[in-house]
């Protein structure tokens, strides 16, 4: 076993390099990062351009900006004041040394723009997230093992209408009910935007009471999907043999259904939330836009529309690393949940 | 059994999270409570602290809670709060708040001093006879936050900054193109050379998005790295010198400013403001609806008659110089060739409706500009907006040769047929609403356009980038777009100098625009320090292009804000929005 991950970590080397360099050159044909500085407002004067476009290491061919990006020019000499001629060194260490440059629209490290974001995301994601296996585990559990029942059919139409609905629409809804109208009926009412009430500050009470509509928003959507994947994948589970056989032997239900059935019907799942789990840190850039929740889906979406390559390449090559990392951690779970499955 | 046990559970589980969740209310703030009246006591009650909270001291007294109101900005973070680098509306709204400047100019256009004493003119003797020298008296006792004395040398450093290679400032304009040299005579005295008279110094020298940065907090952060880039005055101000102190910025959440102790107007009547950044508009509106934002930035037209139907808020509006335009390209190297005639863009002008759109899609909020410069007075009083007239737009289709020979209802000439490339930034559904209408309005007189939606990023690329609206490959475009020092009417977007071409990438005159009289005219007002004169130069600039009809400016887009009428004394301004932020107060 040891082998085998030491094994699937080299090989993650070469590949994450070459998602790198892809990445950087399809984020590189972005757009002009320097188009929309200055907003509509105050557009940027030609010379001002052209100096920044220096500044910024825009004026190098991608594969240089690449390089650059990857190992650094604190090794060589840059052109600081324009004249033509490189005079000084330049400070950048590359990603390889954990710089990933500075943002262009903020101008500052990459990774401290991404790091203010990241644990307002995993919050948001992983509450989701929680919410999201608990309520479709059960539901769907429920939903196979009474099937056909008047409560699998309610469960099931239910599910296609929330599937169906896309998640601007219902966080606005959410909204005009729960916050705007409730307040109005002189009901119990949830807040509109943001993280927590700023005249009382980061509470836990507070972060948790303004999670509620997003979650609720994000969640819904996954609860009818996952819902039925997981019906799907008991009811095929329930009517194998070694069910049947376990039933006859007398075991409680709970144990053939959470001892037996479920443990094999979770591989898939299993699969599916490893794939989920690195995407987290993508956030959701919808209901963060809608709900004012400052996470890492509005960075990327707002890095990715002024082709700020440095913050785009940052959360890229995160998200690539947990990818491959959760690869690996759910190909060793699968040897826990299934005895069968060994690696050499 | 087991299977109603689950259902059970289940069930208990929803029960017990509602439950849990009811008891989690947040506090409400009084910014964020409507009046007593209203408020029926099952709604106090939910929004008492949460059990779970920590022990919390006793909430205040009504007399010992602090004054705040909440704002609430749609569009994005000011991309830093330094004003080297800073850029954008709210950016600039921001430094109204936490950084004087010298003057802020009023939406009458009256100067109103801050930093500066006077207004320096010829006839107090702070500007020279020959307009090459300015020299601005700062008023005394102005401090920073801290207590250090604002001074000249500030300035001098703000100027030393902005022009320092260590540093990417955002933009060195004017000073790199005007500016010889900036010297502190005296600890209040400031003087400022020019390399030639620069007739809107004064609206864009140290004022607007223009601010002096603390010498005593930055000058030994950049003689340590050689460059301000990563300062952390930058992400959080240790000091200012506006009416409030900018305390706490959480990116894409929320600013905190508190009132200013040391303002040398006195301490503003408000405690604290809140300012909420918001991307999304509707929940701004939600915001406004619920109570939990005070005053609502950025409003658009067709969000006023929902705003309407909420009595405790109020709309109001500044001019800022910005309209929304129609741009044509008149190259005749890249436009379809229809374009280069001065009878066909009329024709274009005439069959659009614009009043129409403005009523139908923005609830009338807006008016019809006539010229480049509405809203200043270099806007030319002769002239009258492009009516509505299509059967005119025929006539002049018809006059100039181009008739539909084939019958497909889109007019041609010598085989050509009269389809026009429409590129615009995409991503609002009324703009797209609106494009839809004036594609069946030209259809009604034989014009076709192909709609192109773009990201600004896409349309606004350089040269070097194959920009669409630099290499001249579209025919129509439209954004919004004004005066970069607003009320000041310097433009350079319709010089020919500044066509993009492979020698000059970055030129924004992406219309193909190159009228010798023009140039002249433009480069005349440029140095011309008689108002009057400078005047009628903006008078006959805009003859010639309402002549030519080389724009179609479609409609004002004036700052609109909702405001909650348990405010009082708010007012704005279209050129310094905020500047009268430290008379704000909360109604008793």
């Amino acid at each position: 076993m040891t082998r085998y991950v030491l094994r699937r970590l080299l090989q993650a080397i070469p590949l994450l390099l070459i998602i790198s360099l892809i990445l950087f050159i399809l984020i590189s044909n972005l757009g002009d990062p320097l188009a929309s500085f200055g907003g509509t407002r105050r557009r940027l004067p030609p010379a001002d351009r052209e100096r920044l476009t220096r500044q910024l290491g825009l004026d190098k061919p991608v594969i240089v900006q690449y390089v650059i990006w990857l190992i650094g020019n604190d090794w060589m000499k840059i052109d600081v004041d324009g004249d033509g001629i490189p005079d000084a060194y330049g400070t950048r260490q590359g990603v390889l040394r954990g710089d990933f440059g500075n943002s262009f629209q903020e101008r500052r490290p990459a990774i401290e723009v991404i790091g203010e974001r990241v644990w307002n995301t995993l919050l948001l994601m992983t509450a989701c997230e929680a919410v999201v296996l608990i309520f479709s585990l059960l539901i769907g559990i429920y939903s196979a093992l009474r099937q056909y029942s008047a409560w699998d059919n309610t469960i099931t139409a239910l599910s296609f209408i929330g599937y169906s609905m896309p998640v601007f629409w219902l966080s606005l809804v959410l909204i005009y009910i729960f916050s705007v109208n409730f307040k109005r009926w002189g009901l119990p009412y949830f807040p509109v935007t943001g993280m927590y009430d700023l005249e009382v500050g980061p509470t836990v009470g507070q972060i948790v009471w303004h999670l509620v509509l997003p979650v609720a928003s994000l969640s819904i959507v996954s609860i009818a999907g996952y819902s039925r994947y997981i019906r799907s994948q008991m009811l095929e589970v329930i009517n194998q043999d070694y069910v049947r056989t376990a039933y006859a032997k007398g075991l409680p239900e709970r144990m053939v259904i959470m001892g037996h059935a479920f443990k094999n019907a979770a591989l898939p799942l299993v699969t599916i939330i490893g794939m989920d789990l690195p995407l987290l840190l993508g956030g959701a850039v919808v209901t963060e836009a809608i709900f004012g929740w400052p996470g890492m889906g509005r960075l990327y979406f707002k890095a990715t529309n002024a082709a700020d390559i440095p913050v785009t390449m940052g959360i890229l090559v995160i998200i690539s690393v947990l990818v491959v990392l959760f690869q690996i951690a759910t190909d060793i779970t699968y040897t826990f949940l299934d005895p069968r499955i060994r690696y050499e | 059994m087991c299977t109603k046990k689950i259902g059970c559970v289940t069930i208990s589980l929803l029960i017990v999270s509602s439950l849990m969740l009811a008891g989690c209310g947040g506090t409400t703030t009084p910014t964020t409570t409507a009046p007593v009246a209203e408020e029926p006591t099952t709604g106090e009650m939910a929004t008492q602290a949460p059990a779970t909270q920590e022990p919390a001291t006793p909430a205040p007294t009504e007399a010992a809670r602090p004054k705040s109101i909440t704002m609430t900005f749609v569009g994005g973070d000011p991309e830093s709060l330094n004003p080297i680098y800073a850029y954008s509306w709210t950016a600039e709204c921001v430094f109204d708040l936490s950084l004087a400047s010298l003057w802020n100019i009023d939406n009458d256009g009256n100067y109103v001093m801050d930093l500066a004493e006077e207004l320096p003119t010829v006839e107090n003797g702070g500007v020279s006879e020959d307009g090459l020298v300015i020299t601005i008296r700062l008023t005394p006792d102005v401090t920073w936050s801290d207590g250090t004395p604002l001074t000249a040398h500030d300035a001098v450093f703000t100027y030393d900054m902005i022009m320092d290679e260590g540093n990417s400032s955002y933009s060195r304009y004017p000073w790199d193109t005007y500016v010889e040299s900036i010297t502190a005579v005296d600890d209040h005295t400031l003087q400022i050379k020019m390399t030639a008279p620069y007739a809107d110094w004064s609206t864009s020298l140290f004022v607007g998005i223009s601010r002096i940065i603390p010498q005593h907090i930055l000058e030994p952060v950049f003689e340590a790295e050689g460059t301000l880039d990563n300062a952390e005055w930058n992400r959080l101000p240790s000091v200012g010198s506006g009416p409030f102190m900018l305390t706490e910025f959480e990116p894409a959440s929320h600013i905190i400013f508190k009132a200013n102790e040391r303002y040398w107007r006195g301490r503003p009547h408000l405690d604290e403001i809140y300012m909420r950044l918001l991307e999304d508009r509707a929940a701004q509106i939600a915001a406004l609806a619920a109570g939990e934002s005070d005053i609502g930035s950025y409003i658009i037209g067709s969000e006023i008659p929902s705003l309407k139907t909420m009595e405790h808020i109020e709309i109001t509006s500044s001019i800022n110089g910005y309209q929304v335009v129609t741009f044509l390209n008149v190259d005749p190297k890249t436009a379809h060739p229809a374009m280069t005639d001065p009878l066909v863009r009329r024709a274009l002008a005439l069959a659009l409706d614009r009043q129409l759109m403005i009523d139908q899609l923005y609830a009338g909020l807006y008016q019809i500009p006539v010229t480049y410069w509405h809203g200043t007075v270099y806007d030319n009083p002769d002239l009258e907006p492009y009516p509505y007239d299509p059967e005119q737009a025929k006539a002049l289709l018809d006059q100039a040769g181009w008739v539909d020979t084939n019958g497909d209802g889109v007019r041609d000439k010598d085989g050509v047929e009269l389809t026009l490339r429409y590129k615009y930034i995409g991503g609002d559904e009324t703009t797209d609403t609106r494009i839809a209408s004036m594609q069946q309005m030209l259809a009604d007189v034989g014009i076709k356009i192909d709609i192109y939606a773009e990201t600004t990023e896409v349309l606004w690329a350089s040269y070097d980038e194959g920009g669409p609206l630099a290499t001249g490959d579209y025919d129509v475009t439209h954004y919004s777009d004004g005066l970069w020092y607003f009320p000041s009417p310097d433009t350079s977007y319709f010089l020919c100098s500044e066509i993009p071409t492979a020698e000059n990438p970055w030129g924004y005159n992406w219309y193909g625009i190159c009228i010798p009289e023009l140039d002249e005219l433009f480069a005349a007002q440029a140095v011309e320090i008689n108002p009057e004169k400078r005047i009628e130069m903006f008078y006959k600039i805009g003859k010639i292009m309402y002549d030519e009809t080389l724009i179609i400016p479609m409609y004002t887009d004036p700052d609109v804000w909702a405001v909650n009428k348990r405010l009082k004394d708010v007012r704005f301004s279209g050129v310094d929005p905020l500047m009268f932020a430290w008379e704000w107060d909360v109604a008793e």
